[in-house]
């Protein structure tokens, strides 16, 4: 039994490949992330390939609100290099992948503004056709590796870990667009939790915005957000929240202070990438993928739980 | 305000929403207040942000007041797209909304961080440049360095939509930091 499933994890993982699109913010913000990412990839045998002129996605909230046909040319760009490599792409963000998916969607749907685009993109020499298909890394992780496989990998589960998960809104909605997992109740962040050993919380405010939208335009409303998602995780009694992108990481982890400043609430809950969580749940040590530059730190919580 | 070069947004607003499939979208709203019960951010302003508002104005004309006036601030929308996940009718909130928020852009209402944000990758091609305290954190982390991507290309494709003069224009404009209500 354990010989078959090695076999199948190598037939499954050895034929998968990607162009990695890290995202502005995981690429020049906090990096740490992008280290969890390749370690566990690497670790099941699937092969990333950088290509260097990835430029933003560009994000869904700040660039398609201000002009949707520019979120809509420079996305374009963005997949008709992926298409050159002949790949499809994984990306680690959930706005990355929502935008590049909207765009492809929206393409693949208008032949009238997929002719425009196209005649933009020929000025700099560049096309686009669609072929390239766009994931976002928990859904390559579950519908394409499969729990079994990452099981396998775990050398240090994280039995005893209580785990609210934060799956972020981009990730599965709009549905009709993203097209992963279920729109409202997503599960496959959670399944791979499980999978790792760790003790998934339910939670009342899962599905709660981290607010990060919000607080560029009314600071109350986004700190009122906050509150209600962390006094749900704490009920709840996490001790780690887990994410997958990292517009929410950096909200869930800059929120806690907010707590503090607008409700003299205090909140210290470590907030982890789930990458984060498989890279230490198969073997990674807490410095080599730099979880000391985590603004919550997690390295006591760690510890606690035998994490070296 | 001055006058400045984008067409009339709310006019061009208008024919969007009346003559367009976001159009036919946005009339089989039957106001049954599904979205604004669902809304995050009509939670915590007590209703004073609510998507039903918006679709209603959106479809009685109301463009002027929905960019010009940013009464409700579209802006205050989180995106959780929770409204269009649970609408009965599947009238696409998410686009209408971004319509309402290009068309306010156009206008000249655009909060900073967006024009901020937007000119960011225009000038570097990332929404978030390299910092080098950053470039030196990769490397320790065994990383490949952060590339730099071709700004000739991102500029010029920038330049085929009407993005530039939404920054120059929103540059003249105070922050807009809480909207207007």
């Amino acid at each position: 039994m354990e010989s078959e499933s090695n076999k199948s994890t190598e037939q499954t993982t050895q034929s998968l490949q990607f162009d990695i699109f890290v995202g502005c913010t995981i690429q020049n913000r906090i990096p740490f992330i992008e280290k969890s990412a390749r370690f566990v990839f690497e670790k099941l045998g699937i092969k990333l390939y950088d290509n260097n002129e990835f430029g933003c996605c560009p994000d869904p909230v700040g660039v398609q609100s201000t002009n949707h046909e520019t979120w809509l040319t420079l996305g374009a760009r963005n997949l008709s290099l992926a298409e050159q490599d002949n790949r499809p792409i994984v990306s680690f963000c959930n706005g990355c992948s929502e935008t590049l998916k909207a765009v492809r969607h929206e393409l693949l749907e208008n032949p009238e503004e997929k002719s425009i685009i196209q005649s933009r993109l020929k000025e700099i020499g560049r096309e686009f056709n669609g072929t390239s298909e766009v994931n976002h890394f928990i859904e390559v992780l579950y519908e394409q590796v499969g729990i079994d496989p990452i099981k396998e990998l775990v050398v240090k589960p994280l039995t005893g870990i209580k785990i609210a998960v934060h799956p972020g809104c981009h990730y599965s909605r709009p549905h009709e667009l993203v097209n992963t997992d279920d729109g409202l109740e997503p599960i496959y962040p959670k399944k791979i939790l499980e999978a790792l050993g760790a003790t998934v919380l339910e939670y009342q405010e899962e599905l709660m915005c981290c607010g990060s939208a919000v607080a560029r335009v009314n600071e109350d409303a986004a700190n009122g957000m906050l509150k209600r998602k962390y006094s749900s995780i704490q009920e709840a009694g996490a001790d780690i929240i887990a994410v997958i992108c990292p517009s929410c990481f950096q909200q869930l982890e800059v929120g806690q202070r907010a707590m503090k400043k607008a409700y003299k609430m205090d909140v210290k809950i470590p907030v982890l990438y789930v990458t984060e969580l498989m890279a230490l749940a198969f073997g990674a040590s807490i410095s080599e993928i730099g979880l000391k530059f985590h603004q919550v730190k997690p390295i006591k919580t760690l510890k606690a739980f035998g994490f070296e | 305000m001055e006058k400045h070069e984008l067409d009339n947004p709310a006019a061009c607003l208008r024919d969007e929403f009346t003559d367009s499939e976001l159009g036919v979208s946005l009339r089989v709203c039957y106001n049954c207040s599904t979205c604004s019960t669902s809304c995050p951010v009509a939670l915590e302003t007590g209703g004073k942000f609510n998507p039903r508002s918006i679709i209603q104005l959106a479809n009685c004309g109301f463009e002027e007041r929905l960019i010009e006036d940013l009464s409700p601030n579209t802006w205050e929308c989180s995106m959780c797209e929770v409204c269009q996940e649970v609408c009965p009718q599947h009238v696409n909130l998410h686009e209408i909304f971004i319509s309402v928020k290009n068309a306010a852009a156009d206008f000249g209402n655009i909060p900073e961080s967006y024009t901020s944000e937007t000119n960011q990758v225009y000038l570097h091609g990332k929404a978030v440049p390299l910092q080098p305290v950053i470039a030196k954190r990769r490397a320790q982390l065994g990383l490949p360095p952060s590339p730099e991507v071709s700004i000739s290309e991102i500029q010029h494709l920038m330049d085929l939509t009407p993005v530039k003069l939404i920054l120059e224009h929103a540059n003249t404009k105070s922050d807009l930091s809480e909207g207007s209500s």
